[in-house]
């Protein structure tokens, strides 16, 4: 039987011959325990806010929590501010996905010749992804402010600006810049996923494209792109879902704003949970936001299927 | 050959110069910002507002971290976040483990669905479920407690656990547990005394990425967590930037605090990473 480690992890039975009704049971009784907290912390709230989307509930007025049936998804649909919030995502998946991506398979072509220092090149590769989302975000807030920051005095030292720009201020600059600091933040984690690809390409591949006289290019085209493209699809896919529910470096550098601008879908509901306490709104638009994701994530299991 | 020798080595030298030429720049985007914050939290507040600015701080002080854990409670909070952390390792390791056996030695009607689930589950949106258990935490009045952290955090800590777990499990050989249940072993004697022992690199690799991730919560933290007697670090934070002062040096000295453990652990997880992978392989 041929085994492969990608995908779900092949299982070595620990014995096959007699089964005794206990033995058939058990493995359920092992999933018990996980089983049942998911159930508890995942699907019932799931349940939870399919049916608050149904609901007017309001944590301002507890007492006047009724059936509303599809008002909640008819306000946000209705609602300008609804499918402002849905581009605004789109450009935030839109923009930092390319960006990591290119950027991430150059650092780890890079990555990936054995030159002395590597290791040097590795560990600080990876300290924008070991950093907290909360931490990565207050840093950049403070790179890019206004009149103290770093960012500025170097544009300024080289002359491509004349004063101090409000980057997070300013509505035509602030989703740039959110993007800057979100694209600083998860380039390691393409990097490392595209090097360990890189890595597991057997070498004398190249090398007898070599001796077949295949130019750079060529190799590149025939033997590193097919060896790497299942990973790049996977990483992808798992990139888009995780970038379009991430809150906090938006959250904490700019709060949606300014005027909106950088407010996305997942900023959307939690800015209608914390601050408006609208609990039927936010849930009916996160369960907008979870349709949406669901395509990538179909496509994402078929993905881990084919690997498999 | 005796001409071709230094020519090759000349060709090498300069290749290592030419990756050393694109590697600098990718260093110093990575550490730059990170060097800013630490040269921010080791200068004096009032060197902060110095025109032109300074690169190289003139002065270097510990006046911004003395006072984090003079007159900020910072203890406190570092306290929490330390609970908070643990408390989910701890958890999200138990409640996993049988799991992640079971799908590593079992082969079973709806293992590949339930792996499926256990995948997927960490996908949908955090909005999904957290007005939902902000909901629950509330009615059985679990708010702003530790409680309430640990068990948001199991939505995400298990499937993960789980997940790797399993991979590491399955990379161990199933012949030692064999033997022991010849020697008359039990399923869960062979479970505890012979497969636990040699998977304890996968499982301590396991437990500080759990760390690492509750350590670095931000969203459910500042949900359910709003008191100060159980505020974490990441939501601590936010409360130095008001609506309109920021105080730089504190928040610099704060994202240094908040950033160090996870540094060093990362360096720790890296080396029990491979020795995890490496364990299955050569046993």
């Amino acid at each position: 039987m041929a085994r492969r480690q990608a995908g779900p992890p092949p299982a070595t039975p620990v014995r096959r011959a007699r089964r005794r009704p206990r033995d058939l049971l058990l493995p359920y009784l092992l999933l018990l325990p996980a089983c049942g907290v998911v159930a508890l912390v995942v699907a019932f709230p799931i349940a939870q806010s399919i049916g608050y989307s149904l609901h007017h509930y309001n944590l301002r007025e507890p007492d006047n929590v009724y059936f509303s049936g599809l008002d909640n998804y008819v306000r946000a649909l209705t609602d300008e501010m609804f499918w402002r919030a849905l581009r605004a995502t789109a450009i935030w998946v839109g923009a930092v996905l390319p960006i990591q991506f290119v950027v991430g398979m150059a650092i780890a072509v890079l990555m990936n010749r054995a030159f002395p220092g590597r290791l040097v090149l590795r560990a600080s590769v990876l300290l924008p992804w070991v950093i907290p989302s909360a931490v990565v975000a207050l840093l950049w807030r403070w790179l890019l402010d206004g009149n103290l920051g770093v960012v500025n005095d170097l544009l300024i030292r080289v002359g491509l600006i004349d004063t101090g720009v409000p980057w997070l201020n300013d509505p035509s600059t602030a989703m740039a810049v959110v993007v800057l600091a979100m694209t600083w933040h998860g380039m390691p984690f393409f990097a490392l996923m595209l090097l360990a690809a890189l890595q597991a390409v057997p070498a004398e591949m190249y090398e007898a494209a070599h001796l077949d006289g295949a130019s750079a290019l060529q190799r590149f085209r025939y033997i590193t792109w097919p060896s790497i493209i299942d990973t790049i699809r996977t990483t992808t896919l798992l990139r888009i879902i995780w970038l379009a529910n991430s809150i906090e470096i938006i959250w904490i550098m700019t709060a949606g704003g300014p005027n909106f601008a950088t407010t996305t879908l997942p900023v959307v509901t939690f800015f209608e949970a914390v601050r408006g306490l609208d609990f039927g709104y936010a849930s009916a638009v996160s369960v907008l936001l979870a349709l949406i994701l669901l395509v990538v994530v179909h496509l994402y299991i078929r993905q881990m299927r084919k690997d498999d | 050959m005796a001409t071709a020798l230094p020519a090759a080595a000349a060709r090498r030298r300069r290749s290592v110069f030419v990756i050393w030429l694109l590697a600098v720049p990718v260093i110093l985007l990575s550490i730059g910002p990170f060097l800013w914050l630490l040269k921010t939290s080791l200068v004096p507040e009032s060197r902060i507002f110095v025109r032109p600015l300074e690169y190289l701080p003139s002065t270097v002080t510990l006046e911004n971290f003395v006072m984090l854990f003079e007159r900020m409670n910072f203890f406190g909070y570092f306290a929490n976040s330390f609970i908070v952390a643990i408390g989910s390792t701890v958890l999200g390791l138990i409640i996993s483990m049988s799991s992640s056996y079971a799908f590593a030695r079992f082969r079973f009607r709806g293992r590949r669905f339930f792996m499926t689930l256990f995948l997927v589950i960490p996908m949908f949106p955090t909005v999904l479920i957290l007005i939902p258990i902000y909901d629950i935490m509330r009615v059985t009045g679990l708010l702003n407690t530790y409680a309430s952290l640990i068990v948001a955090y199991s939505s995400f800590t298990i499937p993960f656990a789980v997940w790797m777990m399993t991979g590491y499990f399955a990379a161990l050989p199933v012949e030692m547990e064999e033997a022991a249940r010849v020697d008359g072993c039990s399923r869960l004697g062979a479970f505890v005394r012979v497969l636990l022992p040699t998977a304890v690199p996968g499982i301590s690799a396991t437990a500080l990425y759990i760390f690492i991730v509750s350590w670095n919560e931000y969203t459910f933290a500042a949900m359910l967590a709003q008191d100060e007697a159980v505020r974490t670090l990441p939501v601590a934070l936010q409360f130095f930037i008001t609506e309109f002062t920021v105080n730089w040096g504190l928040l610099a000295a704060g994202g240094v605090i908040v950033s160090l453990p996870v540094i060093l652990l990362f360096v720790v997880l890296q080396r029990q990473l491979i020795a995890g992978l490496t364990a299955g392989a050569v046993k």
